[in-house]
C-alpha cells in the first residue's frame, strides 16, 4: 500500500500491538501492509492448503487453523478466536468474505476481549438481512425499489399494485431464484398475462405460486457509496464506485468515480448513504450499494458491512487508507477526516485478475503458478496480489490472483495505463482472464461509459475467446512476429554480432507471417535496436531491444509503444497483446507458397469420455445411458471452488454409459460418462 | 475455407504439370524438391553429382527417384536426401541408392548431420532384386556412419519393408501425423499370416510409433511443420563426433536465479511434481526439444542448451508412473544417452527415482537387462554428467540412473533430498523401528547441496569444472576430428 495523501500517524503510540488477519490471499496481504506501516505486528492464519502462501510469509507470525475446506478453517469461529488468544493478538481484521459479515464472530471476538475491526454486531445483523435492511433504509429516507412488500396471489390485486408502482414492473416468484417464474410487464395486458405465466411457472418450480411485484429497472448500473463512521457520530462518505461490469454477479472491473453519475445524483446518493450509516449507528468502513437506472434514479440494494474487494479505487482517488481508518476507528479513535476534507483527484480503475478460463464459461483454474510476473507498480499503478511465482492456487477458495489499479487524470488515461499494465502481466500454469479484461477495456461501449450490469452477458453471451486479430490490416502483432522471427534466425545463423553489420543493417529479408489462414508478406531489414519493416506498401519502423528468449517484447511499432508477450511453441510463436492472442507462423515466401497444400491426416476422433475438468463434487447428472445428446446440451454439473460449473456437450452424439452418480467426489480427468 | 478453395484451384492448375507434384499435393503432401526447399536455407542446396548418369540396361528405377545433396540449415552444413514418390515410386533402386551412398560417404568429409526425408510406397516388384542391392548399399553406408555423424530420418509417407530399416538405423526418427506409415511387414501380410486385420495407420501410423513402439521421437502435424521443426533440431545437433556441441548466442545469463523452484517439491512426499518445469527453468530460454514425449513419458529425454551449448537432458517425471524406471523408459534413456556420448553432448540428469516399476509385466519384459543396459551406457560415459536430485534417489533405481557410477559426474542435491537405499519411512516399516534420520547415509554420495533457485548456476559451474578435467578418450572413432 502506497499512501499518497494519507495523514501520517502523527507520532502517536501504536493503535494496537498486534493484529490478527482472519483471511487469506490479497486482502490479507493488503491489510498487513497497512498494519506494518502503522507499526502493528501481524498474525496470519492459514489452512493446510495455504501452507507457504504469501500472506503467511508476510505476517510476523502465522498459525495453522485447520484443514483446507473453509468451514473447518477460515470460517471456523472457534479456531480463529483461539488463534487470537494463543498469539496474543489484540484485534482481528476479517477482510472480506469468510467471517467478515458474521455477527457471531464479531460477538465471539468481543467476548474474549479482542477488538473486531469492523462494525458492531448489531449493525452487521441489521444489514445482513435483506428485508430488515430494506425496512431500515426506507425508514431512514433512503430510496428503495418501488414495490409491494407482500406477495400477491390475486390477478386483480396484482394489476392494481402494478399501476401503483408504475410500469415497467417485474413479477417474480416469492419463493424463486435462478430466473424461474420471472416476468417483465410494460403495461396492463402484459401484466395480466405475465402474472398467470409467472404463477404457473412458480407453482411448477417451487410449489408456491405467490408473486412479488416491484419496479423493473431498465439498464441497471451498480453504483456503491463508500462510507466511514466512528463511534462519535462522525460519518463521512468517500465517493462512489461504479461496479457494473460483472459476470455471473461477480464484479470484474470497478472504477471511481462513476462515468455515469451527475453531481446532483452523487450528492443525493452520498447523503442517503450517510443517513443509512447513522440509522444503524455504523462504526467502521462500509458500502451502501445502489442500483441506478437510465434516468439516474437510484435505489438501495444492500449495505456491505466490511471492506470491499474494490476499495482501492476509492483509496486512489481520495488518497485515504481505508484499512487504516478501520483500524483507528476500531481502536476508538476519532475519524481523522471530516467530510469537507475529502477531495477526489482523477480517476482510478481496477481490474480483477482471476485464475479462470473465460473460454470455458469462466471455469476456475487451480494449480501451480509456473510463471507469475505482475506489472511493476508505480506512482499511478498499484498491484494488490496475494500470490507469487511458484505459489499454488488451491481449489478450495476464490480464484482471484491480483487486482491491478491504474490511476489517471482522466478516465481515458487510467484505462490506457491499465491496458498497458495488463499487457505486461505474464501468467503461466493456470488459465487467466487477462485477455478478457483487455477486451472489455478496449470495448467502445466501455470506453464511452455506455454499459449496464448486463454488459458481459450481452457482449459475451457464449463466454470469451481471445481474438486472433480481426482486421485484415497488418496489425502490430504481424510486424512484431516478423521482427521476432528475424532476430531468432539471425542468432541461429550466428550472424548479426559484428558492429559494422549492425550499423549498416542486414540485407532485406522476406518473410510471410501466417495467422490462421491469413498471411502477410513482410520485408524486414534488421538495424540496431529494431528493424524497418515493409508491409502492404508501408514502411513501418519497429524499435525494441528484445532478444530471443525474452517473454515480453517492449518497444515501439510505428512510434506507438507496445508490450507484446512472446512465447515460443515449437515452430510457432504465441503472441499476446490486448484482447488478441494468436499462434503465429513465420515462413519463407517459398514455404508460404507451399503451406496451403499440406495437411496432416485426420485427427483422432472426438473425445470419447466426459471428464471432470477440475476436482470437485458431482452435483447433477443431466443425462442417462442411451440418451441422444445435442451440441451445447447440459451434461453434468459439478461443484468446485464454491461454485457450480456446468459441463456441456461439444458434439452431437449418444451417451453410452454413465459411471458416477450425484454426490460423487471427482478427481481431475475422472471419467463421468462415456459417449458412443 | 480459403485454403481449401486455394487447394482446389492449385490442384486444377497442376493438371498437365508434373504428375508427381500433383499426386503429392492431392494427398496433402509436398514433393521431394519442395520439401528440400522448405528444409534448407534458400538457395543453399547443391545436388551431389551421381557417379554415373548412364542408365544401366534392365534397371527399373531412375536415379531421379531420390534427390540428394549438400545444403545448409541455419548456415550449418547438412546432407539431405529426399525420396520422390512421383518418380520410380521413390524407391531405392540401384541408381538412386548409388546417389545416396555417395552422399553418405561425403557426409564424413566436411562433417554434418544426415537428414533423410522418406516417402516411398516401396520397390516395384519387377525391380525386386535391384531394390535389395540398393537397400543393402544404403543401409551399409548408414551403419558405417553410425556414431560419426548424427542421422535424422523424417518419415513423410509410406516406409515399408526393407526401407523401414533406414529409420531403424537413424539416430532420431520423426513422422508426420496421418500421412506416414512405417512397418517391416505390411498390413496385407499381417492380415493373411497373423490373422490381424489392421489398417496401415493402426499397424505403423505416427501415433503407434510415437506412443507404443517408440520408433518415432516426435510427430508433426504436417509436412511444413515437420520440416520447420527439423530446422530447429539442426541448431542443436553437432556436425559429427568429436566436433563438440554447437553453440548458439543467447542473452539468458547462466546465473539466472529461479526463486519459484523453492516451492516445486511438495510438502507431502507422496505428491508428485512436474519435473518438466524444473528442466525448463534450468535450460536456456526455457527451451527443451523433447524427444519421444509420448513413449515412456515417465522418463523425459531431450535436447536443450546451457549457456548457449547443446546439452542432453534425461529426467524422471514423477507425474507419470511416479517417475519409476520401466523397460520402455530404460530403453529410451539408454538409446538417448548413447547418442549424447557418441556426439560429445554433456548430459544433465534430473533424478527423482523412487524405484523400478514393480510387476510381472516389467520383470517378464526384461527390466533387468534394460535397466542394466542403461547403467552400462552411463558407466562408460566420458561426456560430463551432472545429476540434480530435487527430492529422492533410492537404491537400485538411483544406480540405474548412474548416480555414483562411472567418471566425470557430479551430483547436486536440493536441501532435504535423499540419496539413499530407500525412503526413511519405508525403511522404518521394514525394520520395524523408528524413522532413521532422513538422507543420513546419502550425504557422502552427493557433491554439493544447492539451493533450488541456484540450480541453473550450479549446473553450469559443475559442467564447466567437468569439462576442464575431462578424461581423455581412449580412442575417437576413425575419421572424426580431434580437438
Amino acid at each position: 500500500m502506497r499512501p499518497r495523501r494519507v495523514r501520517p500517524s502523527r507520532g502517536r503510540e501504536r493503535v494496537f500491538d498486534k493484529i490478527l488477519v482472519a483471511n487469506r490471499g490479497e486482502i490479507a496481504c493488503r491489510i498487513m501492509r497497512t498494519a506494518h506501516r502503522l507499526g502493528i505486528e501481524t498474525v496470519a492464519v492459514y489452512s493446510e492448503a495455504d501452507r507457504g502462501a504469501l500472506h503467511t510469509r508476510m505476517a510476523d507470525e502465522a498459525i495453522c487453523i485447520g484443514p483446507a475446506p473453509p468451514a473447518q478453517s477460515y470460517l471456523a469461529i472457534d479456531a480463529v478466536v483461539r488463534a487470537c488468544r494463543e498469539t496474543g493478538a489484540r484485534a482481528v481484521h476479517p477482510g472480506y468474505g469468510f467471517l467478515a459479515e458474521n455477527e457471531n464472530f464479531a460477538r465471539a471476538a468481543s467476548g474474549q476481549g479482542i477488538v473486531f475491526v469492523g462494525p458492531e454486531p448489531r449493525a452487521i445483523a441489521a444489514m445482513g438481512d435483506k428485508l430488515t435492511s430494506k425496512a431500515i433504509a426506507a425508514e431512514a429516507g433512503v430510496s428503495v425499489i418501488p414495490g409491494h412488500p407482500e406477495p400477491v396471489s390475486d390477478p386483480q390485486r396484482a394489476l392494481a399494485i402494478a399501476r401503483e408502482i408504475g410500469y415497467p414492473v417485474m413479477l417474480k416468484a416469492s419463493a424463486g431464484g435462478g430466473g424461474k417464474g420471472m416476468r417483465r410487464a410494460r403495461d396492463d395486458a402484459e401484466c395480466r398475462e405475465g402474472f398467470e405465466r409467472a404463477r404457473s411457472e412458480a407453482r411448477a418450480a417451487f410449489g408456491d405460486d405467490r408473486i412479488l411485484i416491484e419496479r423493473f429497472i431498465e439498464q441497471p448500473r451498480h453504483v456503491e457509496m463508500q462510507v466511514v463512521a466512528d463511534r462519535y457520530g462522525n460519518v463521512v462518505s468517500l465517493g462512489e464506485r461504479e461496479c457494473s461490469i460483472q459476470r455471473r454477479h461477480q464484479k470484474v472491473i470497478e472504477e471511481a468515480p462513476s462515468p455515469f453519475l451527475d453531481e446532483a445524483t452523487r450528492q443525493a446518493m452520498a447523503e442517503q448513504a450517510r443517513a443509512l450509516a447513522r440509522a444503524v449507528d455504523y462504526r467502521s468502513a462500509g458500502t451502501v450499494e445502489f442500483v441506478v437506472d437510465a434516468q439516474h434514479r437510484f435505489y438501495f440494494l444492500e449495505m456491505n458491512t466490511r471492506i470491499q474487494v474494490e476499495h482501492p479505487v476509492t483509496e486512489e482517488v481520495t488518497g485515504l487508507d481505508l484499512v487504516e481508518l478501520m483500524i483507528r476507528v476500531a481502536a476508538g479513535e476519532r475519524l481523522p477526516v471530516a467530510q469537507s476534507d475529502v477531495t477526489m483527484h482523477g480517476c482510478a480503475i481496477e481490474a480483477r485478475v482471476y485464475a479462470e478460463d473465460p473460454a470455458a464459461g469462466f471455469l476456475p483454474s487451480a494449480g501451480r503458478l509456473v510463471r507469475y510476473r505482475p506489472p511493476r507498480a508505480g506512482r499511478k499503478l498499484r498491484v494488490d496480489d496475494g500470490v507469487y511465482e511458484g505459489a499454488t492456487v488451491p481449489v478450495h477458495y476464490d480464484p482471484m490472483l491480483a487486482k491491478v489499479i491504474a490511476t489517471g487524470a482522466t478516465r481515458a488515461a487510467a484505462i490506457e495505463r491499465l491496458q498497458r499494465s495488463l499487457d505486461a502481466f505474464y501468467i503461466r500454469g493456470v488459465a487467466h482472464n487477462l485477455r478478457f479484461l483487455a477486451a472489455i477495456l478496449e470495448h467502445p461501449r466501455f470506453r464511452e461509459g455506455r454499459f449496464s450490469t448486463r454488459f458481459v452477458a450481452e457482449e459475451y453471451p457464449a463466454g470469451f475467446r481471445p481474438s486472433h486479430g480481426t482486421s485484415d490490416e497488418p496489425s502490430t502483432l504481424v510486424l512484431v512476429a516478423a521482427y521476432v522471427h528475424a532476430r531468432e534466425c539471425e542468432r541461429y545463423d550466428g550472424a548479426g554480432v559484428g558492429a559494422r553489420r549492425a550499423a549498416r543493417g542486414s540485407p532485406q529479408q522476406h518473410w510471410v507471417v501466417c495467422i490462421d489462414d491469413r498471411r502477410w508478406p513482410v520485408a524486414v531489414r534488421l538495424v540496431r535496436g529494431g528493424c524497418d519493416a515493409r508491409c502492404g506498401g508501408r514502411e513501418v519502423p519497429v524499435r525494441s531491444a528484445w532478444r530471443p528468449g525474452e517473454r515480453l517484447l517492449r518497444g515501439a511499432v510505428n512510434g506507438t509503444s507496445v508490450c507484446v508477450q512472446v512465447e515460443r511453441r515449437g515452430p510457432r510463436y504465441r503472441l499476446a497483446r490486448g484482447a488478441v492472442e494468436a499462434d503465429v507462423t513465420v515462413l519463407t515466401p517459398r514455404a508460404a507458397e507451399l503451406a496451403p497444400h499440406v495437411h496432416g491426416g485426420p485427427r483422432g476422433g472426438t473425445a470419447r469420455y466426459l471428464r471432470a475438468p477440475m476436482p470437485g463434487q458431482l452435483v447433477h447428472l443431466a443425462v442417462g445411458p442411451e440418451e441422444e445428446i445435442r451440441t451445447g446440451q447440459m451434461l453434468a454439473v459439478i461443484e468446485a471452488m464454491k461454485m457450480e460449473h456446468t459441463l456441456y456437450a461439444e458434439t452431437d452424439g449418444r451417451v453410452k454409459a454413465t459411471f458416477l452418480s450425484p454426490g460423487a467426489l471427482l478427481a481431475v480427468d475422472e471419467v463421468i460418462l462415456e459417449f458412443e | 475455407m480459403s485454403i481449401v478453395r486455394d487447394r482446389r484451384k492449385h490442384v486444377a492448375s497442376l493438371e498437365g504439370a508434373s504428375a508427381g507434384v500433383w499426386g503429392q499435393h492431392v494427398r496433402g503432401r509436398l514433393s521431394a524438391r519442395e520439401r528440400i526447399d522448405v528444409l534448407v536455407d534458400t538457395g543453399s542446396f547443391r545436388a551431389v553429382a551421381p557417379r554415373s548418369t548412364r542408365a544401366h540396361a534392365g534397371l527399373h528405377v531412375p536415379a531421379e527417384a531420390v534427390i540428394a545433396g549438400r545444403a545448409r540449415v541455419h548456415r550449418r552444413t547438412v546432407y539431405v536426401y529426399a525420396q520422390d514418390a512421383g518418380t520410380g515410386a521413390g524407391a531405392l533402386g540401384h541408381a538412386p541408392a548409388t546417389r545416396v551412398q555417395a552422399l553418405l560417404t561425403r557426409a564424413l568429409t566436411g562433417p554434418g548431420p544426415v537428414i533423410a526425408l522418406l516417402d516411398s510406397p516401396g520397390v516395384p516388384l519387377q525391380a525386386g532384386a535391384e531394390g535389395l542391392a540398393g537397400h543393402a548399399a544404403v543401409l551399409g553406408a548408414q551403419a558405417g556412419l553410425a556414431g560419426r555423424v548424427p542421422q535424422v530420418a523424417l518419415i513423410m509417407g509410406p516406409c515399408a519393408g526393407m526401407a523401414a530399416l533406414v529409420p531403424g538405423l537413424a539416430d532420431l526418427t520423426f513422422m508426420v501425423r496421418g500421412t506416414s506409415h512405417a512397418f517391416l511387414t505390411g498390413p496385407e501380410v499381417v492380415r493373411s499370416v497373423a490373422q490381424e486385420p489392421l489398417s496401415a495407420e493402426a499397424l505403423g501410423g505416427a501415433a503407434v510409433h510415437a506412443a507404443r513402439s517408440g520408433v518415432a521421437d516426435g510427430v508433426f502435424e504436417d509436412d511444413v511443420e515437420g520440416l520447420l521443426e527439423l530446422r530447429r533440431l539442426c541448431t542443436y545437433l553437432p556436425a559429427g563426433a568429436g566436433e563438440g556441441p554447437p553453440r548458439v548466442a543467447t542473452s539468458d545469463p547462466p546465473d539466472r536465479a529461479e526463486p519459484s523452484l523453492e516451492t516445486l517439491v511438495p510438502c507431502d512426499p507422496r505428491d508428485p511434481f512436474d519435473m518438466a518445469e524444473l528442466v525448463q527453468k534450468v535450460l536456456d530460454e526455457e527451451d527443451l526439444f523433447e524427444l519421444g514425449p509420448e513413449h515412456a513419458p515417465n522418463l523425459v529425454t531431450g535436447l536443450g542448451r546451457l549457456a548457449g551449448c547443446t546439452v542432453g537432458v534425461v529426467a524422471n517425471q514423477p507425474l507419470v508412473r511416479a517417475g519409476c524406471i520401466d523397460t520402455r523408459g530404460a530403453r529410451k534413456g539408454a538409446r538417448f544417452l548413447r547418442f549424447c556420448e557418441q556426439f560429445g553432448l554433456p548430459v544433465i540428469l534430473f533424478c527423482d527415482a523412487p524405484g523400478f516399476l514393480p510387476g510381472s509385466s516389467e520383470e517378464y519384459g526384461g527390466l533387468i537387462r534394460d535397466a542394466g543396459g542403461m547403467l552400462g551406457v552411463l558407466a562408460a560415459m566420458r561426456v560430463p554428467r551432472v545429476y540434480v536430485v530435487p527430492r529422492r534417489a533410492y537404491g537400485g533405481a538411483a544406480l540405474a540412473m548412474g548416480i555414483d557410477v562411472g567418471s566425470a559426474c557430479r551430483t547436486l542435491a536440493w536441501p532435504g533430498a535423499e540419496v539413499a537405499l530407500m525412503g526413511a519411512q519405508a525403511a522404518a516399516e521394514l525394520i520395524g523401528d523408528r524413522v532413521p534420520e532422513a538422507g543420513s547415509d546419502g550425504r557422502e554420495r552427493v557433491d554439493g547441496v544447492v539451493r533450488p533457485r541456484h540450480t541453473r548456476r550450479e549446473i553450469h559451474r559443475a559442467l564447466a569444472t567437468l569439462r576442464r578435467h575431462r578424461p581423455r578418450r581412449r580412442g575417437s572413432p576413425p575419421g572424426a576430428r580431434r580437438r
